[in-house]
């Protein structure tokens, strides 16, 4: 028995031991396996298929002749389908298997009512497809981040993450231990957030300006009250779990969690800073941008103070590497969505591939980093065998991280440009177009560099389903330690010191 | 004015409200209560008393006053297959 037990006998409902732990362990993966398991089969299409339509997009932006004579590929719809396809398809699809996967081992039962979450899953697929075709067929419903048809898709949604939310929470609701760690908060969170801005989103009834307003409210907290909580959930798990070690403080994750509900709400009015909306609502939502700091440097001094002195982890850990990428990802693109929403520094940038460049630091350096960072520590344990390459893991991780940098610097740089040039009456708009086609190729050979590493992550993971030749012994499915990656690593004894 | 801000205004003091709302009902509960141990909620005893290759000698001293001496035999693969 450890000597840690009498603290967790204290924070869990009832003594357990060592080998009860494991079955719980084993019960709580068994519960979710088929559920997150087709989650990470569906989000890695997703991906693949996202990144084809962002390609596209990129590549029109500085060769706009090119794809023109079929309307499905003309800039609007590929570009509206490539960010649903991420958003919803890869990003939230990996989401609902992480979530789905995390919940049980967290409250220490087995997932209540898989099949309402394996319907759900399938209901949010379906919408998926449904919505790609109608906005590549030009049924798009013209709102950022809601293009998807709201009759023939969103339902889907609804009634899809509505399933899955209830298989969680009905989990919750059942648990097994008594406090619910921050993990759980977040994750409980955001399925009971997201039904709600969703729907108020897609309602049917607005027009003009409170369109615009009520479109910003949901697209913002799309991000912030959705993606956010999951991965920050994820990162709140993988990190102690790697490292062996509780997150430095315990308070400050619950001052993160808790100040962002009650701040984030209010923060997507500053996308319409110059707009013809009341001048409250927006100064609103600059202050409570700025509120922003707390959450964002809760959580980044705390994952930062948990990872202290032992970043040498970085170099063994895949899942780590990618989930700490995306935490700093975190704090910088929060601190940077802070400043951009000062009006001073929104004139400049409005309008611009800066903001661009800043959703994708949001959406990809954040989230998509981690979320590969938990599929790789998720689905060895749920096939019962190791990753087959280490190769593959390093390049994916490798053409991601250059990929990022070439696709998010000379964006940013450009959209500088763009915005003191589009403030300067004597430039034409020509000149300004052509002053961003460094940024706009850049973007490009970033964005082929993602998706190459995109293919190697697909290609990996089909191995993995498909029971790919594994050179190790027992698999890792009843254990907890890291997948390691670096070569020196049969020097190592587990459990002892070399 | 009020129009144009009305459905946003409604919907975040809505969300606003639930957060408060469930706030107190965690701190009634006890959510907030022996919140260091809840940090240790995720982690099993197999976390804590393997020691990790990165960690430097004083690091794995400090895990073995922690949580106790390594008791985990050494199984093949844990720390990774991948080759």
């Amino acid at each position: 028995m450890s000597a840690t037990l009498p603290a967790r006998v204290i924070a869990l409902a009832s003594p357990i031991t060592d080998m009860e732990n494991l079955d719980i362990r084993l019960r709580a993966d068994a519960s979710s396996r088929q559920v997150a398991l087709r989650a990470i089969a569906f989000s890695v299409v997703w991906l693949l298929v996202g990144s084809a339509f962002g390609l596209i997009a990129s590549f029109k932006l500085h060769m706009p002749d090119w794809l023109v004579s079929n309307p499905m590929l003309t800039f609007g719809r590929i570009r509206s389908a490539h960010l649903n396809a991420m958003a919803y398809g890869w990003a939230s699809s990996a989401m609902l298997g992480v979530s789905v996967w995390i919940i049980p081992r967290l409250v220490h039962t087995e997932l209540r009512v898989p099949k309402a979450a394996e319907a759900g899953l399938y209901f949010w697929n379906i919408g998926m497809v449904l919505g790609i075709v109608g906005i590549l067929a030009g049924y798009s419903d013209g709102l950022e981040w809601l293009e998807m048809p709201r009759y023939w898709a969103d339902p889907f949604f609804v009634i899809g993450g509505g399933l899955v939310g209830l298989s969680l929470l009905s989990t919750i609701a059942v648990r097994e231990v008594e406090h619910l760690y921050v993990s759980v908060w977040y994750i409980m969170a955001a399925f009971i957030w997201f039904p709600i801005i969703f729907v108020v989103g897609n309602w049917p009834t607005y027009s003009g300006v409170e369109s615009a307003a009520v479109n910003w409210f949901y697209a913002h907290n799309a991000l912030g009250l959705w993606l956010t909580p999951v991965c920050l959930a994820a990162a709140y798990y993988f990190i102690p779990k790697i490292l062996g070690r509780p997150i430095y403080s315990y308070q400050l994750s619950l001052l993160g969690f808790w100040t962002l509900g009650f701040f984030y709400s209010l923060n997507g009015m500053h996308h319409l800073i110059g707009g013809p909306l009341p001048t409250w609502m927006i100064t609103t939502s600059v202050v409570a941008s700025g509120l922003m700091i707390i959450p964002v440097m809760a959580v980044g001094v705390n994952q930062h103070m948990t990872l202290n002195k032992r970043f040498g982890a970085l170099r063994y850990s895949p899942t780590l590497r990618f989930i700490v990428f995306g935490s700093v990802a975190y704090t910088l693109v929060s601190l940077q969505g802070v400043f951009m929403a000062f009006r001073e520094v929104n004139r400049l940038t409005h309008f611009t591939h800066v903001t661009v460049a800043h959703a994708h630091v949001g959406l990809y350096s954040f989230v998509t980093m981690i979320m590969f960072g938990s599929i790789y520590y998720i689905l060895p344990r749920l096939l019962g065998r190791e990753w087959v390459s280490e190769k593959l893991i390093s390049w994916h991780f490798w053409a991601v991280g250059i990929g990022q940098t070439v696709y998010l610097v000379p964006l940013t740089v450009a959209g500088m440009f763009q915005g003191v040039a589009m403030a300067d009456p004597t430039s034409t708009w020509e000149t300004v177009v052509r002053a961003m086609l460094p940024g706009l190729i850049g973007r490009s050979i970033g964005g082929t560099l993602l998706t190459i590493g995109h293919c190697v992550f697909a290609w990996h993971v089909f191995l993995m389903f498909r029971g790919g030749k594994q050179k190790q012994g027992l698999p890792p499915f009843h254990e907890v330690a890291p997948i390691v990656t670096k070569r020196d690593k049969a020097s190592f004894v587990a459990g002892g010191v070399k | 004015m009020l129009p144009s801000s009305l459905t946003v205004t409604l919907a975040t003091t809505i969300l606003g409200l639930l957060t408060v709302a469930v706030f107190f009902l965690a701190w009634r509960r006890g959510q907030f209560n022996r919140i260091n141990q809840q940090a240790l909620l995720p982690l099993d005893d197999d976390d804590m008393n393997v020691a990790r290759p990165w960690e430097t000698a004083s690091q794995r001293a400090e895990r073995v006053e922690e949580f106790g001496p390594p008791a985990r035999r050494t199984t093949p693969g844990i720390w990774g297959g991948a080759q």
